[in-house]
């Protein structure tokens, strides 16, 4: 008992003077689907959370496989557009904003090899507040999601 | 009432300069190809059409004869839409039975791109039987006017283009006739409600 009190204040402490744990912006389930060779674009989605107390954007993705850049798929009357989201994506504090099919989602160009199932490559994205964040990205096959 | 006159030409004058913006901005957009919905053959969506399969055979709408299928107009650079359709067909078939439920019909819109081997590599990459089709402009355009389904080159950097594209999926019965459509505004279950009527 005699230890136990001096240990709790210290940890109290030490929570005190620790910055907050979490990351602010949290990104999860990256993935793509396959691509054919000489296809050059594909799409990649993934999840973005904003657990921050303040708003934060997405302002530049960038891919070690070819050229990133972040699009919106419209649909209006049957008829899909793709739209390039030239003011970045705006991320209000405390929400989720998925990357998902017919949707946002970032779009490679210019890509150096064929996505093929199974394997991984990183998108880095670059946010206003946040600064670079990396996600794994895993290429699946096309009739999986 | 001047005043008012004034007004109203300077609404005119302006509202010319906007169609004539649009205009040249159409202009740049070209080559490029429209096929606006006839309000007319809305009831005659389909009907019968010669395309080009991936072995570069003539491929007749005859073939399918006896065989419900679900029709996708896209093109192979088509990164989100196109594939995102196609595998919800794919789930969707599986989950129906596999392929001898129906038929998966994927027609490019860029033809210029998309020959037998592109559209063909592209079927392949769902893991199942999907029927791509490509074809002269001339007949994929005749096609495109049967179902109503229209495509726009959108210019994107360095000449590359992507095409805004009509995403419906058309569903003809096993006598050849079109049945209801699935927009990809449509959910899951809605689209397999659809199916699951087409192959009765």
């Amino acid at each position: 008992m005699k230890q136990l009190f001096p240990t709790g204040i210290a940890a109290l402490a030490l929570a005190a003077c620790s910055p907050p744990a979490a990351p602010e912006i949290l990104l999860d389930d990256g993935w793509a689907r396959a691509s054919l060779p000489g296809q050059g674009s594909a799409a990649a989605y993934l999840a973005i959370d904003n657990r921050g107390p303040s708003d934060d954007r997405l302002v530049a993705v960038t891919s070690e496989r070819g050229s990133a850049s972040l699009h919106r798929t419209t649909i209006d009357g049957g008829m899909a557009r793709m739209v390039p989201l030239a003011e970045g994506l705006a991320l209000p504090a405390g929400e989720r904003h998925p990357l998902e099919p017919q949707r946002d989602h970032v779009m490679l160009t210019d890509l150096d090899a064929p996505l093929r199932a199974g394997e991984r490559f990183t998108l880095t994205l670059q946010f206003e507040k946040a600064g670079a964040r990396e996600i794994d990205i895993h290429v699946v096959a096309p009739g999986e999601r | 009432m001047r005043r008012l006159r004034l007004l109203l030409w300077a609404a005119v004058a302006l509202a010319a300069i906007g169609y004539g913006l649009l205009a040249l901005r159409a202009g740049e957009d070209a080559p490029r190809s429209t096929s606006r919905p006839d309000p007319d053959a809305v009831l005659s969506i389909g009907g019968d059409f010669t395309l080009v399969d991936a072995a570069g055979e003539p491929f007749e709408s005859r073939q399918l004869a006896g065989r419900p299928h679900a029709v996708f107009f896209g093109f192979t650079h088509c990164p989100d839409v196109c594939p995102t359709t196609l595998a919800q067909l794919v789930r969707l078939r599986e989950a129906l039975g596999g392929e001898e439920a129906f038929e998966i019909l994927f027609i490019s819109v860029d033809p210029e791109r998309d020959g037998p081997e592109e559209v063909g590599r592209y079927a392949e990459l769902f893991g199942t039987d999907v029927i791509g089709l490509t074809g002269s402009r001339a007949q994929i355009e005749t096609v495109m006017e049967q179902f109503g389904v229209a495509a726009i080159r959108a210019p994107g950097e360095g000449g590359s283009y992507q095409v805004d594209h009509t995403a419906n999926v058309f569903l003809i019965d096993a006598d050849g006739a079109f049945q209801s459509t699935i927009s990809p505004e449509e959910s899951a279950a809605a689209a397999r409600a659809k199916l699951e009527r087409l192959i009765g």
